[in-house]
């Protein structure tokens, strides 16, 4: 039970590991690597993604308020409703960040 | 993007009653006017609705269901005559004396008004729902 883990486990303990080694040793080794890269990649960038989305719904609904307060349209209601939609948005995005934020903390309290 | 359930029906009769309610303060404002571009007393001018389709759930093949908003399809007038009032004095009284006054009644506007207030307080009250739903759906987070 303990063989598989043992050789990870060393480096970690290693007087002499570097910060970029830590890096290396804490992600998984051989042919698997690639793949978590590019998956932790992907993630980054959809993650950017959905912060760009929030963004497009804070920029539409500053746009709506701006029109009504400037005269060029009545719809008062869809102002509001964007308004709305965008806060949900930056909420839903917030509770994305904690849920990470919990999980690498999780991460770091895991006892080595 | 779709977060409030609800919103997209909900926003088109918000506009819906808007409109309205535009329809019944210019008639209410025109209730004694006696002379329009036409040259005769004002109309009375009524709002139809028409439903019309936002978007079709599902695979959207023929038998799916259909979300369906509400949009104002024309504003027409009222044919009834209204009343003719008997007073020489007026710059558009004709031969006989008789002014004809328009066919708006003060009563069924009012009634009109609240109708339309309470149906646009309805539709506000689907938005809030709406985005409380979504609201206590983030909530699951927590």
């Amino acid at each position: 039970m303990i063989s598989p883990i043992g050789p990870s486990i060393t480096p970690l303990v290693s007087p002499t590991l570097t910060p970029a080694r830590l890096d290396r040793a804490t992600r998984p080794a051989g042919p698997d690597q690639a793949g978590a890269l590019g998956g932790a990649h992907q993630f980054g960038s959809m993650f950017t993604k959905l912060v760009d989305e929030v963004d497009s719904t804070r920029q539409a609904a500053a746009a709506a308020t701006q029109n009504v307060m400037l005269g060029k349209s009545d719809q008062l209601h869809n102002a509001m409703i964007s308004l709305q939609e965008s806060s949900l948005a930056l909420g839903l995005m917030v509770e994305v960040r904690n849920k990470l934020v919990e999980s690498y903390q999780e991460l770091m309290r895991m006892p080595v | 993007m779709d977060f409030i359930p609800g919103i997209e029906a909900a926003s088109g009769g918000l506009q819906a009653q808007r409109t309205r309610l535009d329809v019944i303060a210019q008639n209410i404002a025109n209730a004694q006017t006696t002379r329009g571009a036409d040259g005769r007393a004002y109309t009375r001018q009524v709002v139809s609705f028409e439903s019309e389709l936002i978007k079709r759930m599902g695979d959207g093949a023929g038998g799916s269901p259909a979300l369906r908003g509400v949009h104002v399809s024309r504003v027409t007038g009222d044919p009834q005559q209204g009343p003719r009032v008997h007073n020489p004095g007026h710059p558009d009284a004709d031969a006989d004396g008789y002014v004809q006054m328009p066919n708006v009644n003060m009563a069924m506007e009012m009634v009109d008004l609240i109708s339309a207030t309470r149906a646009y307080e309805a539709n506000l009250a689907v938005v809030k729902s709406g985005r409380e739903m979504a609201t206590r759906t983030l909530d699951i987070g927590r």
